[in-house]
């Protein structure tokens, strides 16, 4: 579809000087002062009014164009006078075209972009293709919404689930979602949504993330080597930035899986647009009253509106609020005391964001957000009303961060901006109101970046940046320079390159041998250990196979020093030894193909890497020393309304600390003055043996249609298809003679089923 | 076509996927397992010697080690100990004082050679001070415990056992405090409260998680050779 269209709008800013003050500094004032045109604005999608990012935008007979950034704004300085042919494109809408007359100014342009059926011979590329183009970028990867929903998971689509399908991701086992990348912890990795940390994002003790599919619009994950505007993390970014809402029009969408009912509803508030999604589990509710009652549900509800008070402001207002409730009461009886347990734990996030554009080459943003997790478990015994134990742990997070992009340069984008956070870390247990344990630190972290994506040549761009940090726990001031490189030695392939320092002040109390844990308990890390650090050295190639197919091969090295890991064997009392401080070393290869456009869409991944911890000079290899893995993730639309989906995955074993023997250990019981038995494992060298290699695949099958005037979208899973007994660990009964071996396995063949609706 | 090939790729993962996951084998040489206590208060020296097992094989009743040559040594003084029985050893004559702050070794000589070695300093008792003994205290409240000592023990342990109801609780305290936590009575009863001072080998030994790599603190052997001593309380709660 080709639209043409004659408007012209111009606009003066007003003072430039002003821009400059709220800038803080950086670009040359001369470049603002000459008498250029240029040519900005936004591009959404017609129908919601959703921005898009990365799209074309080209300056025919200039010869030069951008791309749109995250929140679909663009901008091209210094055009000469002259009368133009803008062009606008992006991979499954149609394009856009104008000619505009340029006579001194600064020239403004909403532009909406009808989605149209990809053609067969299509010239119009794909975000990824276009970013290809015109950034540095390595190991990054986007995921659509039709990726994430097809691709097979348990009950309902799941963001993390799908993210460790990705080369360099492993995921431990089937009932943790949590991500190892690249050799590291899942507490190494930055999960943001709209831009606010989410410090425990898992429901049901990490078997689902805390993200509904629903309501998100675009998904970035950098496995390593990403830009200073991240830092705090050592290993991984992963962004989830909810969608606006839709500005033009009320729509609804939901759905009913064996896990949970769930439902969005967007639409135009005066000046915006407001998006409301809400999911429950309802298990509990179902089996209420009978003797199947099942304690635990989880909520969520994400809430997001905006406000466009004009052309360059636009505040946007955004919450998430989660809980996991175990509400579980037992009678007691002559054997056993009755037990009245409440166990609430949950994020609640919120942010308000102001986006400001003080000058059409200098596009801000400036956030204050607020993150807080409450864990609060209460147990009441039925013996005495004051039997009470209670234990109660919250993060709270308050930050504001500014972020500017100075646009102005030919041959530049540079982006600066800061960050300040104050964390305040409470953990409390009381038993009948009495104190027995009591901690808080209340540490404040603060963050400055410079970062330049500087095209040197039409073929080389590297992308030096700078990060300051400041730690108040121990005054540590922390530098952290990174680079990246992308050298273009033909259209289609790309040599790419990345170095770079990152540092990290917090820590999950996490055992690094326990097989499943319902929450991360976070602690900053305090002047006693050194904050944990780590240096990324990448090199890849990437390969535009055809207009949507691309090929990737990354190898990295990392290197880990001031790991901490907790000292399980350590006294309560003595905070000397709480952790061990640990350095390691994790390298590796990963190749992706990767087709993101068409009926038939996926991957295909495999990575090599070799991880490795070292403590006391003894090296060994971590749980998630993951040899070999691969990934097929597809998705086929193989007939109007039909999908077909299928994920297989192949995981070499996962290391763990055999049992090689038995052993009978004594406790003298000072009560009854009598010796007491019982045998003890005797353990091998630590990680010292492999479990057996993991395959499981799974597929789903949708169907779209219409009813009642709904678009409704039934679907089928099956979950471990060849119901492959992969195994999550072994276990070691001495109640027998001789001792009995048990295997635990992971997920069996489950189907399950259900149905998407929108209207 | 591509039907075809996704039916074709799906049977060719069958094939991969049926595999039965094994456990692999490992080989282990069994190793002495000793556990010597002294008990201060009633002079007791507890001294067992047996071996370890592969952890497929059967674990006999008689698993002890008869044929060693085992010796305390406490200052000028060495004494002998004889097995008894099942691995069990004990004093010819009753002639080793056991005296807090004092150190003791342990030698053991097996039949084959095999030496094991430990040494060890009986702890100071404890000297309860709170609560004290025969002053009642309020049932369904928490009774914080104190006590006192020459010197600090690496570990303390407080136990309580009812008379009537057959409540009873164990728990470690951590190195440093020479308090504790308060015990939940949860009815009227006549306790017993022990506060029991550990040495350091002891404290190690009990002190390692289940599934973690151990703290032996013998030379030539698996297990200990610790050291305790207490003081008990009677307490009333009403």
């Amino acid at each position: 579809m080709m639209m043409k269209r004659k408007v012209l709008m111009k606009r003066r800013y007003p003072s430039r000087l002003l821009c400059f003050l709220v800038c803080l500094a950086g670009a040359n004032p001369a470049v603002l002062q000459e008498r250029w045109n240029s040519l900005s604005g936004f591009v959404r999608d017609a129908d919601s009014g959703e921005p898009l990012p990365y799209a074309n935008v080209y300056l025919q007979e200039s010869g030069r164009g951008g791309l749109t950034n995250q929140r679909g704004y663009f901008v091209i300085p210094k055009i000469p006078n002259g009368v133009y042919t803008i062009k606008i494109s992006l991979l499954g809408y149609g394009s856009w075209e104008e000619e505009i007359s340029l006579s001194g100014g600064d020239v403004i342009r909403e532009v909406r972009l009808h989605s149209s059926p990809i053609e067969m011979g299509s010239v119009t590329k794909t975000a990824e293709r276009e970013r290809f183009e015109r950034e540095v970028q390595i190991s990054q990867i986007g995921l659509s919404l039709r990726q994430l929903q097809t691709a097979p998971a348990l009950a309902e689509a799941d963001v993390f689930r799908t993210v460790q399908l990705l080369p360099g991701v492993v995921g431990r086992s089937d009932f943790s979602s949590q991500l190892y990348v690249r050799g590291g912890t899942p507490d190494q990795n930055l999960v943001l949504l709209d831009g606010v940390t989410v410090y425990n994002p898992f429901h049901l003790g990490g078997v689902f993330s805390t993200f509904n599919v629903d309501a998100i619009k675009t998904l970035e994950f950098h496995s390593g080597g990403f830009p200073v505007e991240y830092g705090g993390r050592l290993s991984s970014v992963l962004s989830i930035l909810n969608r606006d809402g839709n500005s033009h029009s009320w729509q609804g969408c939901g759905g009913v899986s064996l896990l949970s009912a769930r439902g969005v509803l967007e639409g135009p508030i005066p000046g915006g647009s407001v998006l409301l999604a809400l999911r429950r589990t309802y298990f509990d509710q179902l089996f209420k009253g009978t003797d199947f009652e099942f304690p635990y549900y989880f909520y969520d509800i994400q809430g997001k509106m905006h406000f466009d008070l004009s052309h360059a402001h636009r505040i946007t207002l955004s919450g998430f609020y989660g809980d996991d409730v175990l509400d579980f009461e037992r009678e007691g009886d002559a054997e056993s005391v009755g037990v009245d347990l409440n166990w609430v734990w949950g994020n609640r996030t919120t942010s308000a964001s102001w986006r400001w554009i003080a000058h059409p080459e200098f596009f801000s943003e400036i956030q204050i957000t607020r993150s807080r997790f409450d864990n609060r478990l209460q147990t009441e015994l039925e013996t005495s009303a004051q039997a009470a134990v209670e234990l109660a742990n919250r993060i709270t997070d308050w930050s504001g961060t500014a972020d500017i992009h100075y646009l102005g340069l030919k041959n530049h984008a540079i982006k600066w901006g800061g960050s300040y956070s104050s964390l305040d870390f409470s953990y409390a247990f009381t038993l009948d109101q009495y104190p027995l344990f009591n901690y808080r630190e209340k540490p404040r972290l603060a963050a400055g970046y410079i970062q330049d994506q500087w095209a040197l040549t039409r073929t080389l761009r590297i992308s030096p940046g700078l990060r300051m940090e400041y730690f108040s726990m121990g005054d540590r001031w922390q530098f952290s320079p990174r680079m990246g490189l992308q050298y273009h030695f033909r259209p289609d392939v790309a040599l790419k390159a990345a170095v770079g320092n990152y540092y990290q002040y917090l820590a999950t109390v996490a055992s690094a041998d326990q097989n499943f844990s319902i929450m991360d308990l976070w602690l900053p890390i305090t002047a006693r250990y050194q904050p944990q650090s780590a240096t990324h050295v990448i090199a890849g190639i990437e390969w535009w196979l055809s207009s949507d197919l691309i090929m990737t091969v990354e190898g990295y090295h990392k290197s880990f020093r001031h790991l901490l890991e907790l000292n399980e064997n350590g006294e309560f009392a003595n905070e000397d030894d709480d952790f061990f401080e640990l350095d390691g070393r994790a390298y590796g290869a990963e190749i992706l193909v990767k087709k993101s456009a068409g009926k038939l869409q996926g991957w295909l991944g495999y990575s090599y890497s070799l991880t490795q911890r070292t403590r006391d000079g003894q090296h060994y290899p971590p749980k998630h020393d993951r040899r070999h893995a691969f990934y097929g993730v597809t998705n086929w639309a193989f007939a109007p309304g039909w999908v077909l989906g299928a994920v297989y995955t192949f995981g070499s074993g996962l290391p763990y600390t055999p049992v090689l023997g038995k052993y009978m250990h004594y406790e003298w019981d000072q009560d009854q003055n009598v010796l007491r038995s019982e045998l003890y494992d005797r353990w091998g060298d630590k990680n010292s043996a492999r479990y057996p290699a993991y395959h499981r695949m799974d597929i789903s099958i949708r169907r779209q249609g219409r009813l009642f005037g709904l678009q409704i979208m039934p679907y089928l899973q099956i979950i471990n298809l060849f119901n492959r007994e992969n195994v999550f660990f072994y276990y070691w009964d001495h109640e027998s003679n001789p001792s009995r071996l048990t295997t635990v396995t992971m997920f069996p063949f489950l189907p399950t089923l259900g149905v998407d609706f929108a209207f | 076509m591509r039907f075809r090939g996704f039916i074709t790729g799906l049977l060719l993962l069958l094939v991969a996927c049926a595999e039965t996951p094994q456990v692999t084998e490992f080989s282990y040489a069994p190793e002495i397992n000793v556990f010597a206590l002294l008990l201060l208060n009633n002079q007791q020296k507890i001294i067992h010697i047996e071996q370890s097992y592969p952890v497929t094989e059967v674990v006999p009743e008689n698993r002890g080690i008869a044929d060693a040559r085992v010796t305390i040594t406490s200052d000028n003084q060495a004494v002998p100990f004889s097995h008894l029985v099942n691995g069990l050893y004990v004093e010819a004559a009753d002639v080793l004082q056991l005296m807090a702050g004092k150190k003791y070794r342990l030698q053991i000589v097996l039949s084959d050679g095999r030496q094991v070695r430990g040494e060890c300093t009986i702890p100071h008792p404890p000297g309860i001070t709170t609560p004290q003994p025969g002053i009642p205290v309020p049932a369904y409240t928490a009774v914080e415990i104190a006590w006192e000592s020459k010197a600090r023990a690496p570990r303390y342990q407080v136990s309580v056992r009812g008379n009537m109801f057959g409540f009873s609780a164990e728990v470690g305290t951590d190195s440093l405090h020479t308090t504790f936590y308060p015990f939940l009575l949860a009815q009227p009863d006549i306790y017993v409260l022990k506060v029991a001072a550990l040495d350091a080998n002891y404290h190690d030994y009990l002190r390692v998680a289940e599934d973690q790599p151990p703290l032996f603190r013998l030379q030539g052997a698996l297990g200990v050779f610790g050291a305790m001593s207490h003081d008990e309380v009677i307490l009333i709660a009403q």
